[in-house]
């Protein structure tokens, strides 16, 4: 039986390489992750057990429930308007009038550039003296309306949420590549019916649509939760902690080099992604195939 | 049947003349839903570009206005202040080591899952599902501390690394699906043929599962060029900081000169832009296809 000697090793050699990493990287990180958040540790070297301290610590801690409202709120809008949306402009798109691959760059774009680099350009953007949007408010006599967008309490969280929630180019190119796989003759026996264009994309299209709008979403929210580079450049958690996120709080934790309590947040992140997901998977029916 | 398609089509020629005032007023609606999208993402970046050539004094006096004279000077004293080159190096380095491992790890472990039965070869694929859905940056921490241990922390090489790894989930997934579509007759036959599985892979497998490839490089590219979080807990030394990181110290180099922070921020944008748009249909299309494929 030499081949079947030759395939186990093969299997085993092919195997390693992945194996190791994701153990080193995924299986052992997130072990030692929940483990610490048992024990005291604020120094260099690790302090005694303490049980559910920190856990408690972090239910009655006031910037914990803002960011989680943050994050909440943040997913919420993913899921109920950046993403209907991006469902928006790709049926619009579908049609492939002229000059839509000229528009579906240019939504795409802010995919293309880094995150980082849009979060200094939305703070020149938010500028309260030379920012685009008080100079356009001051332009057209609306002056009495400027302010400084990304340091007043009101509107700071809301600002966060307008840097990305109209950039949906990801998310239509996904969905309409979708869009482009329907088969035609679907489209062409509602005609037969007399279906228009509209009542197509609501009685056809979208229903079509469920499986890859699910991923969407659930790239969306997972995305959202691991966001930190915006925020840390434009407003690291300011005014008075507004604009605070889980992701956010843990890095600033592990700064103050309170490394279990940090880790006690990352283990509420992790919670809270795998909520949300298999929530979304299960109000999606994700998995199961259309046609 | 015909007669009736024949109906359909006389009923909807008497519409037209009556449909027209609707026909418009929904083009008209289409068009502004879709140039709001266009205005909201484009406007900034072309601002960014004409406040890239104007003095300090001009953006902030008159933000809105064109460029009075082109100020290139902006872009000498970027390029002088930021060490940008550097830290594209940087990024460009760990980019592709990363794309490289990951695409080669990957193949390699999405092959013998979606080839063969083995011993916790279900469990296996659990793993990484669930690894897909984990926020990895939960584990901040923990990630820091191994990579400190294995002296990978400050390197790029250990940064590449981290993100191979990182990047194994979702390859291996999308690989899988990819290579569940090539008929398993044709390993076969290259295995009569006396081929060994190493050779079946590199010469088979990889040529045939070439789209799914494609698509996991562009989205490790992606990923790996954009990081941040780790890149600026694990890189201390500024000679090794990444283009990310390097754009989030500009803030602090240019103080009160704007027009060279948006000249600076203009270089570390086109180089993506551009390379976007020479490519960008594969791209897409892969984009498309790799979220399909999960």
């Amino acid at each position: 039986m030499k081949t079947n000697q030759e395939q186990r090793r093969f299997i085993v050699l092919a195997l390693i390489p992945a194996v190791v990493l994701f153990g080193t990287f995924y299986i052992l990180p997130m072990l030692g992750l929940i483990a610490t958040t048992f024990f005291e540790w604020n120094t260099i070297k690790m302090g005694g057990f303490i049980g559910f301290d920190n856990y408690l610590k972090m239910f009655q801690d006031n910037v914990f429930y803002i960011a989680l409202q943050n994050n909440l709120s943040w997913s919420l809008v993913a899921m109920f308007i950046h993403i209907p949306l991006a469902l928006m402009v790709a049926l619009l798109l579908s049609k492939k009038f002229r000059g839509w691959k000229v528009l579906r760059t240019i939504y795409f774009l802010p995919h293309v550039i880094s995150v980082t680099a849009f979060a200094v350009i939305w703070m020149n953007v938010f500028n309260p003296s030379f920012g685009l949007i008080n100079s356009v408010l001051k332009m057209i006599g609306l002056g009495a309306m400027c302010r400084n967008w990304l340091y007043d309490q009101a509107t700071a969280w809301p600002a966060i949420l307008l840097t990305w929630v109209f950039h949906v180019g990801l998310y239509a190119v996904i969905i309409l590549g979708e869009i482009l796989s329907i088969p035609e003759e679907l489209f062409e026996s509602a005609e037969i019916d007399g279906a228009s264009g509209i009542k197509q994309s609501f009685h056809i299209t979208i229903p079509l649509l469920r499986n890859i709008t699910g991923t969407c979403v659930i790239l969306t929210v997972t995305g959202g939760l691991r966001y930190f580079e915006g925020l840390y450049i434009m407003t690291n958690g300011a005014p008075n902690y507004r604009t605070e996120t889980l992701a956010l709080y843990l890095y600033q934790k592990i700064q103050l080099i309170q490394y279990s309590y940090a880790n006690t947040l990352g283990v509420a992140l992790l919670a809270f992604g795998l909520l949300f997901v298999i929530t979304g998977m299960k109000l999606f029916k994700l998995g199961k195939s259309d046609w | 049947m015909n007669s009736e398609i024949f109906k359909n089509k006389v009923i909807k020629l008497e519409q037209r003349p009556k449909r027209s005032f609707s026909k418009f007023i929904i083009g008209l609606l289409r068009w502004s839903i879709l140039l709001f999208f266009a205005v909201m993402t484009a406007f900034p970046l072309i601002w960014t570009l004409f406040s890239s050539v104007k003095s300090s004094q001009e953006i902030l006096t008159s933000a809105l206005s064109l460029p009075k004279k082109l100020h290139w000077e902006n872009y000498v004293y970027a390029l002088k202040v930021t060490g940008i080159v550097q830290s594209y190096l940087n990024s460009i380095i760990v980019t592709t080591i990363s794309i490289l491992l990951n695409a080669y790890v990957s193949l390699l472990a999405a092959y013998v899952i979606a080839r063969f039965r083995f011993r916790g070869s279900a469990f296996l694929m659990t793993l990484f599902s669930i690894g897909i859905l984990i926020p990895i940056n939960s584990a901040l921490l923990p990630i820091k501390i191994i990579m400190d241990n294995l002296r990978l922390s400050n390197s790029l090489i250990g940064l590449a690394i981290l993100y191979t790894a990182i990047g194994i989930p979702i390859s291996v997934l999308i690989l899988r699906s990819f290579i569940l579509g090539i008929p398993v007759q044709v390993d076969e036959a290259a295995r009569i043929d006396g081929a060994s599985l190493w050779r079946t892979v590199w010469k088979i497998i990889i040529p045939m599962a070439r789209p799914g490839i494609v698509t996991i490089m562009i989205l490790q590219a992606i990923y790996c060029w954009n990081e941040f979080l780790y890149a600026i807990i694990l890189i201390a030394l500024p000679v090794k900081r990444t283009l990310q990181i390097a754009i989030r110290f500009f803030l602090g180099q240019f103080f009160f000169d704007y027009g060279a922070l948006f000249a600076a921020m203009t270089l570390a944008i086109i180089p993506t832009v551009v390379l976007f748009i020479i490519f960008q249909n594969s791209v897409v299309s892969s984009l498309s296809m790799g979220a399909v494929k999960q």
